[in-house]
């Protein structure tokens, strides 16, 4: 056994022996990996936290469905009315949740897809076939769009669902 | 008059001095779990930001480097979990994306290529146990398992640790 603890205690000492980075740098890259975007809107919930940027999407299946076409399904499909909101949160401690404009797009069966620009208050809404949508979100106040938000989302959902997702 | 001088220290030096002195010494012992020295610095680093705001309950505790390590050790299972479930996930997907490849370095000992080929759960009782020095009742208690379970856990990482590096020696 002397042999596997040698061996592997001169491992970690291998593995250990590089300058540390500073303290303080370390702590705010820490903080801004925690900080993030959500979406927020009405009823039901779907969360999408992912990793650095968390997107959250509440959903509204309930009044004003109607019966509409929808590009690349066959058929005619309610559609669900789904509004939310784009939001940073994360970031220093008490840190209070701030609006973002961006882009909001959802990728549904058959190719189908929907984008939306959300307006200066971050809000948003648009129209959604039932069905396994990919949603993305960007703001290019927040890492100038480079970083998008996606997450797998059915719609409508009967009740709150909470999602979790990391993107690296 | 005789002269003196009052320090006054804060969390933020408390837990900068804890980060100085321990630093390295984690980062070494979780590389081995998490199966990167680069995985693992994020996670030491992480756990470091958490102790910065649990500091007036976690600086009571007779090692605070024990919590540290906890926490990046669960850090690194959550890391590696994700990273399956996103492997999932693109398969299901049908993605036609190419999944990250696992950087190795050459110039890592072999031991440590062969810890990546081990389950998360074993890689951590054998640091715990050969790294650390833990006993088995000090691991059930740090991983809150029975010692039952510790003790199988350590028996058969090191069994498979032993034929991973057995062959690699037979091939290699």
């Amino acid at each position: 056994m002397d042999d596997l603890r040698t061996a592997l205690r001169n491992a970690a000492d291998v593995a250990g022996q590089q300058a540390h980075p500073d303290f303080a740098a370390v702590v705010t890259r820490a903080r801004r990996r925690r900080t993030g975007i959500r979406v927020v809107a009405a009823t039901a919930a779907v969360a999408v936290v992912a990793g650095a940027v968390a997107l959250v999407l509440l959903f509204t299946p309930g009044p004003g469905q109607r019966r509409a076409p929808v590009p690349g399904t066959s058929g005619t499909p309610s559609l669900s009315p789904v509004r939310g909101q784009l939001l940073q949160v994360g970031g220093p401690r008490g840190a209070q949740p701030r609006r973002l404009s961006g882009v909001v797009t959802a990728h549904g069966p058959d190719d189908a897809a929907v984008q939306v620009r959300t307006g200066r208050d971050g809000a948003f809404s648009l129209r959604l076939a039932p069905g396994r949508w990919q949603l993305s979100a960007t703001s290019a106040q927040y890492f100038a769009g480079t970083v998008p938000c996606t997450a797998q989302v059915v719609v409508p959902t009967a009740k709150p669902v909470t999602i979790t997702c990391n993107i690296k | 008059m005789p002269g003196g001088v009052i320090s006054m220290t804060t969390a933020a030096d408390e837990v900068a001095e804890l980060y100085d002195v321990t630093y390295r010494r984690l980062v070494g012992q979780v590389a081995l779990v998490a199966g990167s020295r680069a995985d693992a610095e994020e996670c030491v680093q992480d756990a470091f930001a958490r102790l910065l705001v649990r500091w007036d309950k976690v600086g009571r505790y007779e090692q605070p480097e024990a919590w540290v390590r906890l926490v990046a050790f669960r850090l690194a299972a959550n890391r590696r979990r994700r990273l399956v479930n996103e492997a999932k996930a693109l398969l299901r997907l049908r993605a036609t994306r190419e999944p990250a490849a696992v950087e190795q370095d050459l110039a890592e000992p072999r031991i440590v290529q062969s810890m990546r080929e081990l389950a998360p759960a074993h890689r951590t009782v054998l640091v715990l146990h050969y790294v650390i020095g833990l006993e088995v009742s000090e691991m059930a208690d740090v991983l809150g398992v029975p010692p039952g379970t510790v003790k199988s856990r350590l028996a058969r990482a090191r069994e498979r640790l032993r034929s991973i590096l057995d062959l690699e020696a037979t091939h290699g």
